[in-house]
């Protein structure tokens, strides 16, 4: 299991387009994949667990990758972060 | 007095009387169910989210690839798709008894309540995506027949969401305006709603609640605001404000009745682009010259299917009841394939779909829907002056061959004692650059060309439109492009048949002196445009032109988007 703590910098938070973005590359993993934010935790590759979780820009969350694919996962996940879901600032 | 405010959809000013439609969220029964129709619901779901997702996907490819609406039904599919929104839902009719229609109901009701605890503007904004799949969703569900909608005339309409099968209600309902508490911009049911013709505002928070049957309010669909209880100031500013509008209007609509002449006396026949038979409610529409392309792939999505002859029938001769009879209407027969609803078609396994079986191609294959679609033509050309259009023709062989269904299709009414127009002009697009080099042949069996400067740009160029990467690199300012459209025009001119050009480089500004200097004198553009480009065509003499495409022709060191550029700055 591998943990990570990252701050979304994603403008206008994780809405509906990076949501299901999000999920859906996580979805091709075997590996489990958990977002926390303040104590609540949800399964990341869901879209409306995601959206329900009500991510703007700024909040700090809490990833879990458990499972036999994670680093791979994990490595995906923290790409979609790092380039904004491919939006433009 | 108290003021909403949502998003603009479709602009002008009334007052009036409010009245609340009742919607179909609140037919759903709360009754429980039995458990032994707890499978029964289940399956119900099933299908309904199978359906749903059917339904999206046929959308999208009806539109831009690379547009943000194409985004969002992606999103919406996987919303769906979702694991624990299947989970949830299952879990709600099997232990609570619901009916699947409340199960729906009750998990997106919870899902927007703990949505509306997150203070961030954009998330809360993005609501209206998940009441759009709730309801579509639920309509999928239930019988249609459910449905009894009463709309009060002379009224602004407010509804708590909108799905398309209640928008095409509104057409002829005689409406002030119409008020739409949650739905998104992008949604079909929105385009749908553009074209009414009245003031449409969207996204109004708590419209349904606030407004208690036969409020008075004034609705503007400019600034998307619906003032409830006006006071007397409010009421006075609004009639000052609808006599500047109506004035506004006037001139908007003297514009439009006015014919499109060049400076040096050259009439241009000014048609519209459409999609919706709907469009021609729009003044713009309605007088202009005529209906210069009717894109007919949107019929697909009405049912999920092709319509019948019937109601094909039906929807083109809305068209020529909205216009003066005498005005032309091409519709272009449906235009398949490509990326248009190529999985319907099993057409999903071609390695290169824009050169694969679409347009004429995938009609002279499944000749039934050809047939059908040319009897609903026929039908409706007893009324007014409908001609046929065919899509993406390469060889003349494809124009023999459909005149050939045609004469079946003739055939088959003649029988059934049905009248049309014996005489129906039949043309073709020219959107394939064999058919531009061939043009003079061509001119000689077709009754008409329609210049499709999209798809020739793309195959001219050998550029995909939808890639980004390219801008402005490739477009039809090009010489190559220019010779070809030149060359079509010059064998429609010589055979005596008319030639126009439709596609975008009809409805840019900066490509109208050079197609005037090329001798067209019609053209479809889209109706958003049909205004600023009569008024341009005014400013621009034919004769002049021509030496203008001369001397760009001639001289290899012009930019000619440049230079056209600068000629439309300067006559600004």
């Amino acid at each position: 299991m591998i943990k990570k703590e990252i701050v979304l910098e994603h403008r206008s938070g994780l809405h509906i387009r990076p949501a299901s973005m999000l999920a859906k590359n996580a979805s091709k993993y075997k590996a489990d994949f958990f977002i926390i934010k303040d104590g609540t935790k949800i399964n990341g590759k869901s879209v409306m667990g995601i959206m329900m979780l009500g991510v703007s820009k700024g909040t700090k969350l809490e990833l879990i990758f458990d499972g036999v694919d994670e680093e791979e996962l994990m490595k995906e996940v923290l790409n979609l972060f790092e380039n904004n879901f491919g939006e433009k600032e | 007095m108290k003021k909403l405010q949502g998003i603009p959809l479709a602009s002008g000013l009334a007052m009036g009387k409010c009245s609340l439609i009742d919607n179909f969220i609140q037919n759903i029964s709360a009754e429980k169910i039995d458990a032994d129709d707890i499978d029964e619901q289940l399956e119900k779901f099933e299908q309904g989210i199978k359906k749903s997702l059917k339904e999206l996907k046929s959308l999208q490819s009806l539109v831009d690839n690379n547009s943000e609406q194409h985004e969002i039904i992606q999103s919406h599919q996987e919303i769906l798709k979702d694991k624990e929104l299947k989970d949830n839902i299952r879990n709600i009719i099997k232990d609570e008894l619901y009916s699947v229609e409340l199960a729906i109901h009750t998990y997106f009701e919870n899902f927007l309540k703990s949505l509306s605890n997150v203070d961030d503007e954009y998330l809360s904004l993005r609501k209206a995506d998940f009441w759009d799949i709730r309801n579509n969703l639920i309509k999928n569900i239930q019988d249609k027949k459910e449905m009894n909608i009463k709309i009060e005339p002379e009224t602004i309409a407010v509804v708590e969401a909108l799905p398309p099968s209640l928008a095409m209600n509104m057409f002829n309902a005689d409406l002030l305006g119409l008020v739409v508490e949650h739905g998104s911009k992008n949604s079909h049911s929105a385009i749908l709603a553009k074209s009414i013709g009245i003031p449409v505002i969207y996204d109004v928070k708590n419209a349904t609640r606030e407004v208690a049957q036969s409020t008075e309010a004034i609705i503007d669909g400019q600034k998307g605001t619906l003032i409830l209880e006006p006071n007397e100031k409010q009421k006075e500013n609004y009639k000052e404000q609808k006599k500047q509008r109506n004035k506004q209007i006037e001139r908007y609509k003297s514009l439009a009745k006015s014919e499109a002449i060049t400076k040096d006396n050259k009439k241009i026949t000014v048609m519209a682009n459409i999609e919706l038979a709907e469009e021609t409610n729009k003044f713009e529409v309605k007088y202009s010259d005529g209906v210069g392309l009717f894109r007919t792939e949107f019929l697909y999505f009405l049912e999920n299917k092709f319509p019948s002859v019937e109601k094909q029938a039906e929807i083109y001769k809305r068209i020529i009841d909205n216009l003066d009879k005498n005005k032309p209407i091409f519709i272009r027969v449906f235009d398949i394939g490509g990326d248009k609803l190529k999985e319907e078609f099993g057409l999903q396994n071609e390695e290169n779909p824009n050169l694969g079986r679409r347009g004429i191609r995938f009609l002279l294959e499944y000749r039934d829907i050809f047939k059908d679609q040319l009897k609903g033509i026929l039908t409706a050309s007893n009324y007014g002056n409908i001609k046929i259009m065919l899509p993406m023709i390469s060889r003349c062989e494809e124009v023999f061959q459909s005149r050939e269904i045609l004469e079946q299709a003739k055939n088959e009414l003649d029988q059934e004692g049905t009248n049309y127009d014996k005489n129906i002009d039949l043309g073709i697009l020219i959107e394939v650059p064999s058919a531009a080099l061939v043009a003079d042949k061509m001119a000689k069996i077709c009754d008409f060309f329609s210049i499709g400067t999209n798809d020739l740009t793309q195959y001219v160029l050998a550029a995909d439109r939808n890639n980004e990467r390219f801008g402005e690199d490739y477009t039809y300012f090009h010489r190559g492009i220019i010779l070809l459209i030149k060359n079509t025009i010059d064998a429609a001119i010589a055979n005596n048949i008319p030639v126009s050009i439709c596609g975008e480089m009809g409805s840019d500004p900066i490509a109208i002196p050079l197609l005037l200097g090329m001798g067209m004198n019609m053209v479809s553009i889209n109706t958003d445009q049909l205004l600023p480009i009569k008024k341009i065509i005014k400013k621009y003499s034919v004769e002049e032109q021509k030496q203008h495409l001369k001397k760009v022709m001639e001289n290899i060191d012009i930019d000619i988007k440049e230079y056209y550029r600068e000629q439309l700055k300067q006559n600004k």
